[in-house]
């Protein structure tokens, strides 16, 4: 027997583990390629309706005043939820809907940013999931409708699932963090190299706050990791910007 | 005829259609993972693996689409991550020569001798390991070895040379043992 079929019987060439492991990372890829699809496309839509920017803007600020914490999704927006569930069922990968309660779409998180109104449109799912959409009132379709950027989970895997897009609507660019927070957590802390720290409310599970764009001290670029926190200060879930999500303790 | 795309076909589709770098995951993340779980253990290995395909998914235009295979390209990125982790590799090794074997050799003669491979690996520089293991456990050729690691062909030679040196070395003390391949006779 030679050293190397010594080698090649040390220890189990598959492991047991593998489908959940490819479970929690094709959702994790899954949510990057949502994420760099939609943010890639938006400038250009901006770009490609830059005659009509003015008459536009204006007319989702005014209709952004009308979008609080709670509000049920318009119908526009409901119809590109509905689309874009339809669109991935299309995929090798889904073969079917995530089943998205489309009519129980609604504003979850509401941000002045410098780019103009953010929402957080959030939706559960028929198998008990959940779905974020980030949709800036400023960065719509060439056709005026809104150009919404996520996705949806199958259950409830994570123990806090962040995203950090950001994008150009415009001359601004515009730096995110949200997502969701497993109960206990009531707040969530954004850690940056320099050490400082922003803290985020949560409603109903999710968060959503702006950060400078860029790379200076407490910018974008800066973000490292986040927190989420119980009232007392006790840190219950920590996602590393860049690394996958941590799983939720069953 | 159904014609199969290459991965390096499909890669270039998913420099415009990101959705299409789906395709690279579904073919290859069971054999990512499961290098990654030998080599570090599952907790650490789901975590790695998301991240390999993280990155090979932000980095496809960096992707050589002069070499049809994706994998070697994979097990390099894979091989970046493992850098941080060398402990709890060396804490897996020694775990995975202290598990008790179903075979038809002798047990406490495996283990032992396991358990000096396992050490040997340990001890090895951890460029050596990673040539070492990326031919007997990935079942890369040479090639694909240097494509992996930015590295000569001939650097994989004699660094695999080496490698398996010394392991015969720690495996001569066995030689005296009486190690059978075959199954156990089974008698009523």
């Amino acid at each position: 027997m030679d050293e190397l079929t010594v080698l090649r019987d040390l220890g189990p060439a598959t492991d047991p583990g593998t489908a959940s492991a490819r479970l929690v990372a094709r959702a994790a890829l899954d949510r990057r390629i949502a994420d760099r699809r939609s943010w890639l496309r938006r400038p250009l839509a901006v770009g490609i309706t830059t005659a009509s920017a003015a008459v536009m803007a204006g007319g989702a600020f005014a209709l952004s005043q009308y979008v609080f914490v709670g509000s049920p999704a318009s119908q526009a927006v409901e119809r590109q939820v509905e689309q874009i569930d339809g669109v991935k069922a299309t995929l090798r990968s889904h073969a079917r809907t995530t089943g998205v309660l489309v009519d129980q779409t609604k504003a979850a998180v509401v941000l002045d940013t410098v780019a103009g109104p953010a929402y957080l449109w959030v939706a559960p799912t028929r198998g008990g999931g959940y779905c974020q959409y980030l949709d800036l009132a400023n960065g719509t379709q060439p056709g005026g409708g809104p150009n919404l950027t996520g996705g949806c989970t199958t259950g409830h895997p994570f123990a806090l699932d962040a995203s950090f897009p950001w994008t150009r609507v415009g001359e601004k660019t515009v730096a995110l963090v949200y997502g969701y927070v497993q109960q206990p957590a009531t707040t969530v802390q954004i850690h940056f190299q320099s050490g400082a720290t922003k803290s985020a409310d949560i409603n109903d599970g999710y968060f959503m706050v702006e950060v400078p764009a860029g790379d200076g001290p407490g910018s974008a670029d800066q973000v490292t990791s986040v927190d989420a926190l119980t009232s007392n200060g006790t840190v219950v879930a920590t996602q590393v910007k860049g690394r996958i999500a941590p799983t939720a303790r069953s | 005829v159904r014609h199969v795309r290459s991965d390096a076909q499909v890669v270039s589709a998913s420099i415009r259609d990101q959705g299409a770098f789906a395709e690279i995951f579904e073919r290859h993340f069971d054999t990512v993972y499961g290098y990654l779980a030998r080599r570090v253990g599952p907790e650490l290995a789901t975590d790695l693996a998301s991240d390999v395909f993280l990155t090979a998914f932000e980095r496809r235009a960096r992707f050589d689409t002069g070499r049809a295979e994706a994998l070697p390209w994979l097990y390099g990125i894979a091989a970046n991550k493992l850098r941080g982790h060398r402990r709890s590799e060396e804490r897996r090794l020694r775990a995975l020569a202290r598990t008790p074997v179903l075979s038809g050799m002798d047990a406490g003669a495996r283990s032992a001798i396991e358990s000096s491979v396992a050490e040997a690996l340990v001890s090895l520089p951890l460029i050596d390991r990673e040539v070492l293991l990326l031919f007997a456990w990935a079942d890369l050729a040479y090639e694909e070895i240097a494509e992996a690691l930015d590295i000569p062909v001939g650097t994989v030679r004699s660094r695999l040379n080496r490698a398996r040196h010394a392991l015969r070395e720690v495996l001569a003390p066995h030689s005296n043992l009486t190690i059978s391949q075959e199954a156990p006779q089974w008698t009523n």
